[in-house]
């Protein structure tokens, strides 16, 4: 399995690139070299992102049947649809606003909202709590903390669209309210206001978990 | 109003860590004298760091969401470093291959699209032959409705036209047999 792995990654020609010379390239530098032709630069632009698109999707994908497959699998899409887009468009002339981090985040928002949608379609019952995760060895505050997690995971779930995609775009993909409001097409004040309500949800969430 | 009700919001707003400098100021002056208010803003702080990945775990640099502190509640042989480093290079090796499958799909869309203009070029070089046939039918169509009122000069003419070839010029035998023609009409 690994020989395959270790053939496949030697056929692309794709190498993990080490954070040091990941540090030296920006964004930018990076779609330049994709668009002129360096696959290894695409590499890097998905090892870099990959962590914030799949918490960012995690948040939609959880407690729908396919799961952190389902998250995987619509990274790559999310990548795959960025770049068609950036090499599409005139992205790297117009690239004054919105970084490629923003682009990619908007366009991994959409497609996690679209396949909430349409679990929601397929399954009629609300989302009642985020998937158990199986626990080993661990003592009672673990346990506890867990607790703790898995109702603020299940919160997320359940909180209004906009709100849920305020909240996930500050703490996962941690960009700045301006940001988010750019990448959602909304106002910085509406960006703080959805992220106050959603932020005192789980709060609130958590507080229901400690007791009185 | 009640100045920690109005704070409220921004509570939320700096335990996420962005605030607006005179936010920041107007909380630095409350919080010191308001023991509700920082009590808030630790219970705010809890939930949010309860939702955010655990920072410089294994898992994170692994590139792995994880709902758990890494390393923690995961059962024998999950959640090693190494094998989730070789998930995180998968992802980037699959993400490679679907985007050369699009590429390869778009290039041949595009010949396929380059092949159907050639053919629609040579259509239209050959179309003006086409055309010209055409016209004369056009013409015989449009002759009825223009016969509704009969005229026979005007009907001597069309006849002997429509039996000629174009650059012959027109003599007086070709009128005289378009008389006869117009004669024979009913």
């Amino acid at each position: 399995m690994a020989d395959a792995r270790d053939r496949a990654r030697a056929r692309s020609g794709l190498r993990l690139v080490t954070a040091a010379a990941a540090s030296e390239r920006s964004d930018e530098a990076l779609v330049r070299a994709f668009l002129a032709g360096d696959d290894e630069a695409f590499g890097e632009l998905v090892r870099r992102h990959e962590r914030t698109v799949l918490a960012l999707l995690k948040r939609y994908t959880e407690g729908s049947p396919a799961g952190s497959d389902a998250a995987r699998d619509l990274a790559q899409v999310a990548f795959v649809r960025a770049f068609q887009a950036v090499r599409r468009t005139s992205w790297l002339r117009a690239i004054g606003p919105e970084s490629f981090r923003a682009w990619l985040f908007r366009v991994a928002v959409n497609l996690g909202r679209n396949h909430a949608r349409d679990t929601r379609r397929w399954r009629r019952a609300p989302v009642e709590a985020a998937e158990a995760v199986p626990v080993w060895g661990v003592g009672t505050a673990e346990l506890e903390h867990a607790e703790r997690e898995r109702a603020v995971r299940t919160a997320v779930l359940n909180l209004p669209q906009r709100q849920r995609d305020v909240l996930t775009l500050r703490i996962d993909a941690e960009l700045s309210f301006r940001e988010i409001a750019g990448v959602l097409g909304i106002t910085e004040g509406n960006a703080r206001v959805h992220f106050h309500h959603a932020a005192r949800r789980l709060r609130d969430a958590v507080a229901r978990v400690e007791g009185p | 109003m009640n100045p920690c009700v109005e704070l409220d919001g921004l509570l939320a707003e700096r335990a996420s860590g962005d605030l607006a400098p005179e936010d920041q100021a107007r909380l630095d002056a409350h919080l010191p004298s308001c023991e509700r208010c920082r009590a808030e803003l630790a219970s705010y702080e809890a939930a949010l760091d309860l939702m955010r990945m655990p920072k410089g775990s294994a898992c994170r640099d692994a590139g792995v969401p994880s709902p758990l502190p890494c390393g923690v509640g995961r059962g024998p042989g999950r959640g090693a470093p190494t094998e989730r480093g070789r998930e995180h290079l998968d992802l980037a090796l699959s993400t490679l291959a679907a985007w050369k499958r699009h590429r390869s799909r778009t290039a041949r869309l595009a010949l396929g699209a380059g092949v159907l203009s050639v053919a629609a070029a040579a259509a239209l070089a050959l179309a003006p032959g086409l055309f010209e046939k055409r016209v004369p039918h056009a013409l015989e169509s449009a002759a009825p409705a223009a016969a509704a009122e009969p005229d026979v000069g005007e009907s001597v003419e069309t006849s002997a036209l429509a039996r000629r070839q174009d650059d012959e010029e027109i003599t007086s035998e070709d009128v005289a047999l378009a008389a006869l023609d117009a004669a024979e009409q009913p």
